[in-house]
């Protein structure tokens, strides 16, 4: 049964990110962020290898810059920091690939967002991280059962009427509205410990 | 209004939070209760957060939406809901049929043996096709895995209701003789449909009223048959409030828990039950005490006399209930038949099987009372009864199997088929159907009544392919393209060009470019002779008649992995929110390579036309329509259409464009000029659009859905589904139309071709929509003319009139009326020189046949129903509402009357040589008198239903009679008695008529549907379903090839019945490659030469 340690708030990660020798933080960081990273780079529309690469080449610019001392967390947010890293790397991947195109004779490089663009891109994409994280923490919890996640998942997720899910199943309607408003609270849980988590990236 | 002092339930709160117009209904309450307060606030914080988790995981959840909960189905509506499970009424997409979809609760199978017992009990049941046994179309598992089946769809009352509300008119129990037989003649029907299932080895067990559903012709139909297999009681004892309802009419041994101990005798016993019920209003067992003493009085004691319950009984009826409701099922009826059959003698007042208990019942009898002695003898003597009994019966049994054997497994074969062409199913039934075909030795043609070729003629009615050709590699297709109206040219995918002719079996190879062909297209406006066509990597311009092939240029992008196409000769690459356009063939639309940014969003699909026009979509829904000869490209309009990136076409000449609206599934098309939206089908869940095409008119589109078998046809109008051409085996690449929009190509992926018929006027049938409801058809002698009736129609103002057509270019000669008058019914009198028409008002008209001038007037007594010639005379015979038929003289304006009924007389008929009238109606009877005496002849004992019509046979022998007990039945004029009894229709029958050969009998009911039957065997030949609404009259031309029908639905209908043998025999060669074992055979020559002489023969 796997069990889920409190991930460990921004700040504390950050300073754990000083040590090199601390490779869980720099574990934690990459998983947090990456994704974030890649979608961002996939919005841009970049193709999925090169949007892994955009992805992989900013964490390490960041972590060069961060321990050389960089960023001071009281001038910049992170996500300001971190989403104009990756700005830079896709004008970047663009220019290459312009280049590619030029022997056709077109041009294949598109514009990029402007910064407060980016950030406004970076939010959303990170907010949705979030959720699916805890979405995914609420269905490996071993407080609630297979039944009453999937009656939740069909109800309120896939927005099947509750009758039907009932049918699929056979279970009453009235399960249906107990698991969907149990795991609902739950996930609220969930989420508000992970904002508080998240805070100020 | 609701308590305001209750606080809500969950599934209260949900909606509440759900729709804020609702907090209305629930307001004092949640004005009071601080805790419901608390719980809304906290369901709608719920409900934002759950939206919020459901877009952002969207993409990783597999969507499941309700109606894709059975694939293959759309759920309408819920019909009922119980313990059992919820059943649904459903649409079937492909064929469009209503079914009932039952998806059962406690139908969870625990082990893989259960499981497969159940599957194959479907099985079972799906071969049953029985009229009052309601039809399994097809048995799977929803998307869920719960086991789910879907069947006939049937609107009616369940069978007690049925009976206290229609016949008892609210009473409990029946009060008279009448009454008590109308019951028992009901409880004989089902008997005798339990009895058809036994035979084929399905069990009910779990008859009840809820599960026979009686229609608006007092037509019995049996649900869920076989399916309460694992539902015996003591499995289900826990729960008790579902259970009770069963209770009642369980068989004492369904209690013993064992399952083996349950045989065809427990139905015997819920039957009983039921006839009981009926006829007591009251249970046989008392209701009282709790689920165990109940089984306890169940499994020990017999049920109170019937007649205890009702004075009216008689010993009869009461003796045959005994003897299904004894405790001991070897005291029972030894089958549903031979209840049936006891049934039938108590009407008859025959001699009953039940008032002699059976041997073996008097045997144990005797045994108990000697207990002592049989103990001491138990060892040999009961083994050897027991053994004896068994014996006789596995005899019995495997007797009864082997004389059916044969004759019935070929009769299951070609219902399944059947039901298969009804299902959708149709490649399946189509191979059937030719194996059985090939096979056999019977005579060809609809002239005669082979079922096999029949059941094709249905098959090919519905899905009108003319011929199937066949690759024998199975090449990848890639395009298709018509030359002329009567040939085509494919290209497969190897390279290979290949044409086809609509009139020949092979195809002839013109060019073999020996290049995998990745994209081709013609464009035939600039270079009639040339297809573009490209690999991966080279364009080629081909010229396949010249067998030359020449290089272009190169491609750039790899189309078929990224999307965009080479329309026109030029390459359309995708970039994110660019299109790049590079031309490679001279005389487009631009003359050098183009970027084009008119979305802001990624480009997802797009269409070039040869005027210059581009219509392009994008990933958020943007559809746009552009002229690229333009720089910049100039935007004619956009539209947002959600997600219209599945496939957009459009047609230049029609105007139209067609594609696929996201979410919904629907199919929706807009006007290419404008932009506007035309039209839009409801929500279909289809997958996708990867072709369509549409006729010249812009009228009728045909759609090539992603990943499905069949052509889709719609109106553009209104985006309805016309019809589906279904009969291919694999998914469907493309289809296209002929330049006259009479037939249209469809090609598989595998490059399976089929020529399609689809002009209205090529499918078998003529159409007339002039007037109004259609109220009398009739063929002059020599089949040349058609003389027809119609009521009239207000807007246009058109008064009734009877209209004389040629029948061979269905044009009209010429207009009979009759200003302010309805109800005109027409008939020619014996000579065929005159026209006599009646109406409501009882006026009969008589014209000149040829000249058209109106003769004669007379003022009859009332309204007139139903008019017939009499042969070799002046007279018609007319069926009155006043109770008295009458012979009319048109010659000279003379009315006699004929034995009165007393009641309105619906319809009349006379026999062919014109010596009897046969008439019925309102009494419920039918009389027969003797036109010249004027005498009755025959009086029939009264029907319990309203009879509607009835029909001489040609030869004179038999008498049809139906009405709205959904019947036909055949008397002899010789003694009277019924000669065949044709039960199968759900629904009241207006339609007779005889094939002049006498060898079919055709009927059209309420339903619109019209069915033809071989008279020789009582078999259903074949199913039209033409008609929207009730089929009113019917008649055959002289030469029996073709039926006219009309009906409420204004339509008056030629159906030539000989047109689809063009089909049959179109397709005979596909048929034969498919089933090489006949190829050469006797029986394939003889097939050869019937195709070929119907194939000559075709105008």
């Amino acid at each position: 049964m796997q069990t889920q340690q409190p991930p460990t708030t921004t700040s504390l990660l950050l300073a754990g990110l000083h040590d090199s020798a601390n490779q869980a933080a720099w574990h934690e960081f990459h998983a947090r962020y990456s994704p974030v990273l890649l979608a961002v780079a996939r919005r841009l529309g970049l193709t999925e290898s090169d949007a892994a690469d955009v992805a992989q080449e900013a964490l390490m610019c960041f972590l060069r810059d961060y321990q050389a001392g960089k960023y001071v967390r009281e001038r910049g947010r992170l996500r300001t920091w971190l989403s104009s890293i990756v700005r830079f790397r896709v004008i970047d991947s663009f220019r290459k690939k312009q280049q590619g195109a030029a022997e056709v004779g077109l041009s294949a490089a598109g514009d990029v967002p402007s910064p407060e663009d980016m950030e406004a891109l970076w939010d959303a994409e990170a907010r949705q991280m979030m959720l699916r994280q805890a979405l995914d923490e609420v269905r490996t919890s071993s407080r609630i059962d297979e039944r009453t996640l999937r009656a939740f998942e069909r109800a309120a997720l896939d927005d099947v009427p509750v009758a039907i899910v009932a049918a699929e199943l056979h279970i009453s309607t009235d399960d249906v509205y107990q698991a969907k408003s149990r795991v609902s609270s739950r996930l609220r849980e969930v989420v508000s410990r992970l904002e508080a988590v998240y805070e100020d990236a | 209004m609701p308590d305001a002092h209750r606080c809500l339930s969950l599934a209260e709160i949900e909606q509440l939070a759900g729709d804020a117009t609702l907090a209305s209904t629930h307001a004092d309450h949640l004005r009071d209760c601080e805790i419901c307060r608390g719980r809304l606030n906290a369901a709608r914080l719920d409900a934002r957060l759950i939206r919020e988790v459901a877009a952002a995981t969207r993409g990783r959840r597999q969507r499941q939406p309700p109606a894709d909960l059975v694939p293959g189905y759309e759920l309408l509506d819920e019909i009922h809901r119980g313990g059992q499970g919820i059943v649904y009424r459903a649409l079937h997409r492909e064929t469009k049929r209503t079914v009932a979809l039952k998806l059962p609760l406690s139908g969870e199978m625990q082990s893989p043996a259960q499981q497969r017992r159940f599957e194959r009990e479907i099985e079972l049941v799906a071969q049953l096709r029985h009229p009052h046994i309601v039809t399994l179309f097809d048995a799977g598992r929803t998307a869920a895995g719960v086991p789910g089946y879907a069947m006939e769809y049937i609107e009616g009352l369940p069978l007690d209701r049925f009976v206290r509300e229609r016949w008892l008119a609210g009473r409990t129990k029946p009060r008279d003789r009448d009454e008590i037989r109308a019951i028992v003649r009901l409880i004989g029907v089902i008997a005798g449909a339990v009895a058809y299932a036994h035979q084929r080895g399905v069990i009910h067990r779990d008859l009840k009223p809820a599960n026979i559903l009686i229609d608006q012709a007092a037509a019995p139909h049996i649900l869920d048959f076989g399916l309460g297999r694992g539902q015996a009681p003591g499995q289900t004892l826990t729960l008790d409030g579902e259970f009770a309802g069963t209770l009642d009419y369980a068989a004492p041994e369904q209690f013993s828990g064992v399952a083996d101990a349950v045989d065809l005798r427990a139905d015997i016993y819920s039957i009983g039950v039921m006839l009981y019920e009926l006829l007591s209003g009251t249970s046989p067992r008392s209701r009282e005490g709790n689920l165990l003493e109940r089984i306890q009085r169940i499994t020990s004691t017999e049920p109170p006399q019937v007649s205890a319950h009702n004075g009216a009984i008689d010993a009869g009826i009461e003796a045959i209930v005994t003897r299904c409701l004894r405790n001991a099922p070897e005291a029972r009826y030894a089958s549903a038949a031979a209840l049936q059959a006891d049934l039938e003698n108590y009407l008859q007042d025959r001699p009953l099987e039940a008032r002699a208990e059976s041997g073996w019942y008097r045997m144990t009898v005797v045994a108990r009372r000697n207990r002592w002695l049989i103990a001491s003898l138990a060892g040999i003597f009961i083994f050897l009864a027991a053994t004896a009994i068994a014996m006789t019966i596995l005899y019995r049994q495997s007797e009864l199997s082997r004389r059916r054997s044969e004759e019935s497994l070929a009769s299951a074969r070609l219902e399944q088929a059947r039901l298969q062409i009804a299902t959708g199913r149709i490649a399946t039934a189509e191979d059937a159907l030719w194996s059985a075909l090939l096979r056999s030795d019977s005579p060809l043609g609809v002239a005669h009544t082979d079922p096999v070729f029949w059941a094709l003629i249905e098959l090919y009615a519905n899905h009108p392919c003319r011929r199937t050709w066949r690759h024998p590699a199975n090449p990848l297709l890639r395009r298709i393209n018509f030359d002329t109206n009567r040939t085509f040219m494919a290209v497969l995918q190897r390279g290979e060009f290949r044409r086809f002719s609509a009139d020949r079996d092979a195809s002839s190879l013109l060019f073999d470019a020996q290049l995998p062909i990745e994209t081709v297209f013609a464009r035939p406006e600039l270079q009639p002779e040339v297809y573009f066509a490209a690999d991966a990597r080279r364009f080629f311009g081909v010229q396949p008649d010249a067998g030359r092939i020449e290089q272009i240029g190169n491609v750039y992008s790899d189309i078929a992995r990224y999307g965009g196409g080479l329309d026109l000769g030029i390459e359309c690459k995708l970039d994110g929110d660019k299109i790049v356009l590079i031309p490679h063939a001279d005389g487009g639309p631009i003359a050098g390579p183009r970027v084009i940014r008119i979305h802001a969003d990624e480009v997802r699909t797009t269409h070039l036309l040869g005027n210059g026009w581009m219509l392009s979509g994008d990933a958020c829904g943007r559809l746009t329509c552009a002229d690229i000869t333009r720089d910049p490209p100039q935007i004619l309009w956009e539209r947002d259409d959600r997600n219209p990136g599945e496939g957009v076409r459009a047609s230049l000449a029609a105007d139209v464009v067609s594609f696929v609206q996201w979410p919904g599934s629907n199919v929706a098309f807009v006007r290419l000029t404008t932009g506007e939206l035309i039209s839009a089908s409801p929500r279909q869940r289809v997958s996708g659009l990867s072709e369509s095409v549409l006729d010249s008119r812009g009228e009728n589109a045909f759609v090539v859905h992603r990943n499905e078998t069949g052509v889709s046809c719609y109106r553009v109008a209104d985006a309805q589904l016309t019809r589906t051409l279904l009969g291919h085996r694999d998914r469907l690449q493309q289809a296209v139309i002929s330049p006259d929009d009479r037939m249209l190509v469809s090609g598989s992926e595998f490059a399976e071709m089929k020529l399609w018929d689809i002009a209205p006027d090529t499918l078998g049938e003529r159409k007339l929509r002039y007037g109004g409801t259609m109220l009398s058809v009739a063929f002059s002698p020599d089949g040349k003319q058609l003389l027809a009736s119609h009521d009239g129609t207000i807007t246009p103002n058109r008064a009734p009139a009877a209209l004389l057509m040629d029948v061979a270019s269905f044009r009209n000669l010429r207009t009979f009326e009759v200003p302010g008058r309805s109800g005109l019914r027409a008939a020619w009198t014996g000579d065929a020189r005159r026209v006599v028409g009646v109406d409501s008002a009882g006026e009969l008209n008589v014209w000149d046949s040829v000249s058209g001038e109106l003769l004669r007037q007379t003022r009859g007594p009332a309204q007139m129903q139903s008019i017939r010639t009499i042969p070799h005379s002046d007279a018609v015979a007319v069926a009155c509402y006043d109770g008295t038929p009458r012979v009319y003289h048109a010659d000279t304006g003379a009315l006699h009357d004929l034995p009165s009924q007393g009641k309105r007389v619906a319809s009349i008929a006379v026999s062919p040589d014109g010596r009897l009238a046969a008439y019925c109606g309102e009494a419920k009877r039918f009389t027969v008198c003797d036109l010249a005496s004027r005498s009755v002849v025959h009086d029939s004992p009264p029907e319990i239903q309203l009879l509607r019509s009835l029909a001489f046979s040609p030869d004179g022998r038999l008498l049809a009679v139906t009405g709205d007990d959904a019947r036909v039945r055949l008397y002899r004029t010789s003694d009277w008695q019924v000669e065949r009894e044709i039960a199968v229709l759900q629904r009241p029958i207006f339609g007779l008529a005889f094939r002049p050969d006498g060898k079919v009998l055709a009927t059209g009911d309420t339903g619109g549907t019209i069915m033809l039957w071989d008279l020789a065997t009582g078999v259903n030949l074949v199913r039209l379903d033409r008609h929207t609404s009730p089929v009113f009259t019917m008649a055959y031309s002289p030469d029996g090839r073709v039926l006219a029908s009309g009906g409420q639905d204004c339509r008056l209908i030629l159906h030539e019945l000989g047109f689809y043998e063009q089909h049959i025999a179109g397709n005979l060669e596909a048929a034969l490659s498919r089933d090489s074992a006949i190829a050469d055979a006797p029986r394939a020559h003889e097939l050869r030469e019937w195709a070929r002489s119907v194939q000559s023969s075709a105008p």
